[in-house]
């Protein structure tokens, strides 16, 4: 099942890669009274603060990678 | 990264004036709560006010025919400006973990019991600037056998037009560790980077890419493994990749994450998840998540086949060779199911529920397949911003 999903995994990689760089590439001056949907809480990276931290603390406890967010945080024994 | 308010240039405003469609539009933000702030001085507004908030992660893990590892912590954070170009992040948590955590692979003895509390806070101060935002902050964990410190420094610069949003990071961790019953007195230490762009992409995209990079040295190994005995330097690769939309028709966003993984340890990860957040009625939101991982094993990491006891097959006893049985470190995939329901009462006090179902499984087939590992978390929050 890894191996497979694996796979395909690095299919969705590779396509959603691609997508980010075409919408790169069109990117459209947003005025900043053109923002109001960007400024929703939901919209936000990190919105979710306490939850998502233990989220995150909880899959690097059962699996082995970790990071891609922030720098400097505290570690545990848990891993 | 986009505050959360609009940020209004004055100075371009005043050789482009808003319209008299534009000037109503801020009304009616206003109107429906969404701050708006005149920014001649910063790109990331301080926050406007300050909140707590309390935060209670109940959690519990089985493999077939056995309860492992349950945990019950609470966290909570404090959020305040200061003198209007300061604010500061505060974080407690208390964690009391207990229950049977694997020998070796999955394989629990009496011995395999343990019981822990896990004390940790951090501290993080920011002060804006015209274009940039710097952070500095301050962590340190404590539990019976572990001991951290780490810091960090941090600094946002937005480009003019604030659409454009540059993060570049620098870390430091001091770890110790013990083992109860056991004679260890081991230490270890890291630096991290990170660098990142955020970009939006239109008045309903934006996007993320962060690298990290972590280098670090010493005690890597589980003191409370039966056999266990890993390099002494670990250097660790993470891309994270994220994009937010925004449905007005739906009032509802679908965020998108992907993280690659790689250390020196040889494992590999692919990290997706999704989620979709659903504005209801009555300030209720919805918010279903799917993640899928998937990782390659370390490349000392030895299937379940042994020789004696917990000896695998293939390790020379007295040698030099590193070795690991621990689950963690295998080939598998998981699956993450989560729901989330938030409830905001008013401009001051929130709550969210968050139910989530994890289910990881082992690449092994026949005789060197793992136990399957189960999952349930509950998380249940309360915030008050005043």
């Amino acid at each position: 099942m890894t191996s497979k999903l694996q796979s395909g995994l690095g299919r969705v990689l590779g396509l959603s890669l691609l997508l980010f760089l075409s919408a790169c590439g069109n990117l459209v001056k947003v005025q900043p009274w053109e923002k109001a949907f960007l400024a929703k809480p939901e919209m936000r990276f990190g919105s979710d603060a306490l939850i998502g931290k233990n989220a995150e603390q909880t899959y690097a406890s059962k699996e082995a990678s970790a990071g891609g967010v922030s720098v400097g945080g505290g570690g545990c024994g848990c891993n | 990264m986009i505050a959360n308010k609009i940020d209004v240039d004055l100075a371009a405003d005043c050789q482009n004036p808003p319209t008299l469609t534009k000037s109503i539009l801020f009304a009616a933000l206003a109107l429906n709560g969404v701050a708006i702030l005149p920014s001649t001085a910063q790109a990331e507004d301080v926050p406007e006010k300050a909140s707590i908030s309390w935060n209670n992660l109940h959690y519990r893990e089985s493999q077939p025919g056995l309860d492992r590892v349950g945990v019950n912590s609470n966290s909570f954070l404090i959020t305040a400006p200061v003198a209007g170009v300061w604010s500061f992040d505060a974080t407690l948590v208390t964690e009391k973990v207990s229950g049977a955590s694997p020998r070796y692979h999955t394989v629990i003895s009496s011995a395999s019991k343990m019981s822990d509390l896990r004390k940790a806070g951090d501290l993080k101060i920011r002060r804006y600037f015209d274009r940039l935002t710097l952070s500095a902050g301050i962590a340190t964990s404590s539990e019976n056998d572990y001991e951290s410190k780490a810091g960090s420094l941090e600094a946002k610069l937005f480009s003019d037009d604030n659409n454009t949003t540059w993060n570049v990071g620098l870390g430091a961790a001091s770890d110790k560790i013990t083992a109860v019953g056991r004679n260890v007195h081991e230490t270890r230490r890291g630096k991290d980077f990170l660098v990142g762009v955020s970009q939006v992409l239109s008045a309903q995209d934006i996007a993320q890419l962060t690298l990290t990079y972590q280098s670090g040295t010493g005690y890597f190994s589980d003191p409370y493994k039966s056999l266990d005995i890993r390099p002494r330097e670990r250097k660790q690769t993470a891309l994270l990749a994220r994009h937010n939309h925004y449905f007005p028709d739906a009032d509802s966003t679908l965020r998108l994450s992907y993280r690659y993984y790689s250390d020196s340890f040889k494992i590999r990860s692919h990290t997706l998840t999704v989620d979709y957040a659903q504005t209801l009625p009555e300030g209720w939101t919805l918010t279903p998540t799917v993640r899928l991982y998937t990782q390659k094993a370390a490349s000392f990491y030895f299937e379940p086949s042994y020789v004696f006891l917990y000896i695998p097959v293939g390790y020379k006893i007295g040698g030099t060779q590193f070795v690991t049985e621990d689950q963690r470190l295998s080939a598998f995939g998981s699956r993450s199911l989560a729901l989330k329901l938030s409830k905001k009462f008013n401009e001051n006090w929130m709550f969210d529920l968050k139910l989530e179902r994890y289910q990881q499984r082992n690449d092994g087939e026949g005789k060197f397949k793992l136990a399957d590992l189960n999952a349930s978390t509950l998380q249940v929050g309360v915030s008050y911003s005043f």
